[in-house]
């Protein structure tokens, strides 16, 4: 028998944060996969970040996670997203090589120190008293823990639909896991089902590449981590075309034989996300939709042909990828599939991300309902670090909706759940203009170092920038510049209006079209910045006014979020509030009154009546 | 809310003819009730909003206080979601007095002023603004108030701003996806979001908040100076009105502060009328002082109503007069018509022929009702505003200009330059303000909007 702190159960992106961040933590550590060939991989698209993403990239990047850098030793394109909108809802996105990001995945992991990686199936988790124990793997395999932490993905009771063939996977070429469902069933836990997708991979010599627009990534890429130093691997790019009203006709003659459409598939897929079958019903007035070819990888002759995503059978679906412009001889290396696989409904777990029912039992990515390697590596990071926290002893790691996407996303599933695989967006987070991807790092850099995942010396970085951005910040508030020849002509120069009169640099600064380089440039900070520092201010002074609201409506949260709720608190001894309401609070059992007034079906009336009960106690 | 206590009052206002309702709530409601009830029919029981024929007696003498009609609607479907007995009686405040201190006796509290609103409230059975529709009604000064509280109450208001908040959360859905889907949704045109929350958003919001400063003049009530010379009269218009619309809500007393202040209901309005003291051009020292009175008056009145005498020049007084309202709301009441040749009729001279002219006769009644007509296009009020429009209240209106305000600004940043985040950020503050009226807090979820409107996903 053998004994860790951490047991961690899956290695995708969610299981290798998490057994990493945990073993960085001191602890000793875990991680059972059931194939070793297949850690950290990427089994639908061949990208990391995009909107909301991105952010959550940086985030754990800024905690001392490794997909940001793993992801810049994979990346084969850079693209800033909404680059013609404001800094704080740009996004990066990378196109990577699939082999490449597991190979270094897989490196880091096997490589990290205090993490054991082990290849077998969990089939059981041994529970006592209401505390989980430990696993047993599918040899009989007993193995002791203090935490276990499951990041199963799509594998518990997986099923793969391809038209009306159903086979059980957890992957396409891949076992699914059985009994650890029926376990986690057992164990009381309400179980739902959720289905996502995948399109075909084509051959890549198949294809007629003149007929798509190529799309390059960005001129002057810049890193994910920021421990990387520079570009790693040569950038190429990705192809766009369209659909026509053939595909759409082939895809409508055949909906009975969809998997999805033909009564096949009972799980819930995602609306951002919707298949072919989903596009041409939903939105039948659309002449065409976009067909993106992505390659695997560098040396892969495989390419992921992003938008043609479906159920259909095989006959069908070669049908319908050769009416695309370009396709026309296509030919078809992997099927597209629909997976259906058993999620927890995340509302049964702490905000910690520890289930509330078994003590030690934590789980994150899409066993929480999710989609995305993203999302899942963020509730990798934030499950592990917890879980070291709970065995050593020290306070849990719980940043609010102000200070982190990834917060947003836990404290939308532990407290509403999600009836669709859940994906970031910006919208979800109420103050959006605070957490940027620029400043991932001054808003965790802190709790990452006073947890021991982020050394002193990337801390001292991160101050210094802080400190030069707010002097630079003021500098450009207080430095005034008069309307002489010269300064116009520079200004014209760069494509920009004269100045009428004396106006300091900030207001220059404030135009749309100016950048921090074009206004500096007419009165130099000395010694000058660097090229961070003056993205920085310039975020600063052109979203002024903007970010002081958010953050006065933040520090407003936060004073809902301090009101807290202490645990063991009896809500079924609350005056006034509803059955139902005091059912639900009773089985949420949120932590504050901020989060009781985002719980589903919360009323002002119910809110103020917990609010009274709790005064009568003296809290809140 | 589970109040341990149970409360009490008379329901109905003090004074109101007709039936008088005591209201008992709390868990002890029928528990109070029945020792002081007797019923009419010997095989009658209490049955959950069933009305019962009995007789409410004095628990001390044994004496029958009054022959009342008593319902028992048990909780939570109730208006306070608790137990709740309503003893409607005969009226009369003696009697409803009596049973309300019979019921108290029998172990009820007396409630708080708003009390059963209070706990209808906390009980979730009212949101906040049909709560404070509640309170208002409970405060109703008249017939046209009390109309409009219940129009509110049914949640007039809320269908007032229902349009407005769709076009706002469709709006904003299409700035989100914009910001979310760069690659996948068409890029927003500046303009379309322009013109969309130009007309789809601020113009009913401020139309919504104007008819909110005309809902405050009805609460507070219309204040209608009468001025002129002495004995042009005024007095006897003023009683002429009286006359004619005779529900006096409350008569003061000419005071010292107040020239003459008599409240009315005129076509349902609250209107205070003052009877200012003459004004003249040269005075002695007393006058003086009545002067500053009427001075004070004028300043204060919403409306002015400058009396003339229609059968005789214009005299000096009624010159400086009207050369004075050209700059306020005011309308000239050209009196005495009665006295005119029967052919001939009084018009003004050029100058003032901007204020509009009603000719009356107090002593005949005449043109009385043009009066009032013309005196509600001048406060800008309808004669017969529908109050199914759902009038909003003062807490309403800074709601409503808040998110116009917030709107318009981030308007107005947006022409600097266009950043849909940034527009997107207004347009969810202004959609939370507008959601304090009703006391919703959250709203609803952007991302159903856009999916619902956009394809996206690749």
């Amino acid at each position: 028998m053998s004994k860790y702190d951490i047991i961690v159960v899956g290695a995708g992106h969610a299981g290798c944060e998490a057994a990493l961040a945990a073993a960085k933590m001191g602890l000793n550590v875990a991680v059972f996969v059931m194939n070793a060939d297949a850690v950290a991989a990427m089994p639908c698209s061949p990208s990391v970040g995009g909107t909301g993403k991105g952010q959550l990239v940086k985030e754990v990047d800024a905690l001392g996670g490794v997909m940001a850098r793993a992801a810049d030793l994979s990346a084969i394109q850079y693209r800033t997203l909404n680059t013609r909108k404001g800094p704080a809802v740009r996004s990066s996105r990378t196109q990577n090589d699939k082999a490449r990001h597991h190979a270094v995945m897989a490196g880091f992991l096997l490589g990290g120190e205090g993490v054991h990686v082990k290849q077998a199936e969990v089939t059981h988790l041994t529970v006592e008293g209401g505390r989980v124990a430990g696993v047993v793997d599918h040899l009989g395999g007993q193995h002791v823990a203090s935490c276990v932490v499951l990041a199963t993905g799509t594998f518990l009771s997986g099923v793969i639909h391809v038209g009306q063939v159903s086979r059980k996977a957890g992957r396409a070429g891949e076992f699914a896991s059985y009994s650890l469902a029926a376990d986690l069933a057992a164990l009381g836990f309400r179980m739902g089902r959720m289905k996502t997708g995948t399109p075909a991979r084509l051959l890549r010599r198949s294809i007629d590449f003149s007929r798509f627009e190529e799309e390059r990534g960005d001129e002057d890429p810049r890193p994910l981590s920021l421990a990387s130093r520079g570009i790693a691997l040569p950038q190429v790019a990705v192809h766009m075309g369209y659909t026509n009203s053939r595909t759409h006709d082939i895809v409508r003659r055949n909906l009975s034989r969809s998997a999805l459409y033909g009564g096949v598939v009972k799980g819930v897929s995602a609306r951002y996300c919707p298949s072919l079958e989903d596009k041409v019903v939903k939105f039948a007035e659309r002449e065409r939709h976009h067909v993106i070819l992505e390659p695997e990888g560098l040396e892969s002759l495989e390419i992921y042909a992003s938008g043609l995503g479906n159920s259909l059978p095989p006959d069908v679906q070669i049908e319908l990828v050769r009416s695309v412009d370009g396709l026309e001889e296509a030919e078809i290396v992997r099927p597209a599939y629909a997976i259906e696989y058993d999620y927890l409904d995340p509302t049964q777990l702490l905000p910690t991300l520890e289930t509330k029912a078994v003590a030690g039992l934590f789980t994150a990515g899409q066993i929480n309902g999710t989609s995305g390697y993203e999302e899942a590596a963020a509730q990798g990071l934030w499950a592990g670090i917890n879980a070291a926290c709970k065995v050593m002893g020290r306070p849990s790691f719980l940043p609010d909706r102000s200070e982190a996407y990834m917060a947003v996303m836990v404290d939308d599933l532990v407290t509403r759940g999600t009836r669709e695989p859940y994906r970031m967006f910006t919208s979800r987070a109420e103050y959006r203009l605070l957490l940027r991807e620029d400043n991932a790092g001054e808003r965790l850099m802190e709790y990452g170092h006073e947890l021991g995942l982020v050394s002193a010396d990337e801390v001292k970085d991160m101050r210094e920038t802080r400190e030069a951005v707010r002097a630079e910040t003021e500098r450009v508030k207080r430095v005034v510049v008069k309307p002489s020849a010269a300064v116009n002509a520079r200004l014209s120069a760069r494509g920009m209006e004269p100045l009428s009169e004396a106006a300091p640099l900030a207001r220059l600064l404030k135009r749309p079209e100016a950048s921090y380089e074009d206004v500096a440039a007419l009165c130099p900070a000395e010694p000058p910045v660097s090229e961070e520092v003056g993205r920085k201010v310039e975020v600063n002074v052109k979203y002024e006014g903007y970010i002081e609201r958010q953050v006065r409506e933040a520090e407003r949260f936060r004073e809902m979020e301090r009101r807290r709720i202490p645990e063991g608190f009896d809500f079924s001894g609350v005056p006034g509030l509803g059955n139902e309401l005091r059912e639900k609070l009773s089985f949420l059992r949120p932590r504050s009154l901020g989060q009781a007034s985002r719980m589903e079906g919360m009323t002002a009336a119910g809110l103020t009546a917990l609010w009274v009960a709790l005064r009568k106690r003296g809290e809140a | 809310m589970r109040f341990s206590d149970t409360i009490a009052a008379v329901a109905t206002p003090a004074g109101a003819g007709g039936i008088g309702i005591v209201r008992i709530s709390g868990p002890a409601a029928l528990d109070v009730f029945l020792p002081l009830f007797e019923f009419s029919s010997p095989n009658a029981r209490m049955l959950p909003r069933r009305m019962v024929l009995g007789r409410i007696r004095d628990p001390g003498s044994g004496r029958a206080l009054d022959e009342v009609l008593a319902v028992f609607m048990p909780g939570p479907r109730s208006y306070t979601g608790e137990d709740v007995v309503e003893i409607q009686a005969h009226g009369g405040l003696g009697v409803t007095a009596a049973i309300l201190e019979a019921v108290l006796s029998g172990g009820a509290r007396l409630a708080d002023p708003g009390e059963f609103t209070r706990r209808a409230f906390l009980n979730g059975r009212l949101d906040l603004a049909q709560a404070e529709a509640v309170w208002d009604m409970v405060e109703a000064r008249s017939a046209r108030e009390a109309r409009l509280a219940a129009a509110q109450l049914s949640g007039a208001l809320g269908r007032a701003l229902a349009p407005i908040r769709a076009s706002l959360e469709s709006l904003r859905a299409r700035l989100s996806a914009a910001v979310d889907f760069p690659d996948e949704v068409e890029a927003i045109e500046p303009m379309d979001i322009r013109q969309g929350i130009e007309h789809g958003v601020l113009a009913p919001l401020l139309a919504l908040a104007r008819r909110a400063a005309e809902g405050e003049l009805l609460r507070r009530g219309l204040s209608v100076a009468l001025l002129g010379k002495p004995n042009v009269g005024k007095s006897s218009l003023l009683n002429a009105l009286l006359g004619r619309d005779r529900a006096i809500v409350s008569p003061y007393p000419g005071t010292t502060r107040d020239s003459l202040s008599e409240t009315l209901t005129l076509d349902g309005h609250l209107v205070s009328v003052w009877d200012t003291a003459g004004l003249r051009i040269q005075s002695d020292p007393l006058e003086a002082l009545g002067m500053e009175k009427t001075r004070e008056a004028m300043e204060r009145a919403d409306v002015w109503i400058v009396v003339v005498e229609a059968h005789l020049p214009l005299a000096a007084e009624d010159i400086a007069l009207l050369s004075e309202a050209r700059s306020r709301r005011a309308l000239v009441a050209a009196n005495k018509s009665d006295l005119l040749p029967v052919d001939a009729s009084f018009s003004l001279p050029a100058e003032w022929e901007m204020l509009p002219l009603v000719s009356v006769s107090a002593l005949r009644g005449d043109g009385l009702e043009n009066l009032s007509r013309s005196v509600w296009k001048l406060a800008g009020l309808s004669a017969d505003p529908d109050p199914e429009d759902g009038v909003p209240n003062l807490r309403h209106r800074l709601a409503l200009e808040d998110a116009a305000r917030i709107i318009r600004a981030g308007l107005d940043r947006a022409d600097e330059s266009f950043l849909p985040e940034l527009l997107a950020l207004d347009l969810e503050e202004a959609l939370a303000r507008l959601g304090d009226i009703t006391g919703e807090s959250v709203a609803p979820d952007v991302l159903d909007a856009v999916f619902s409107r956009f394809c996206v996903g690749k």
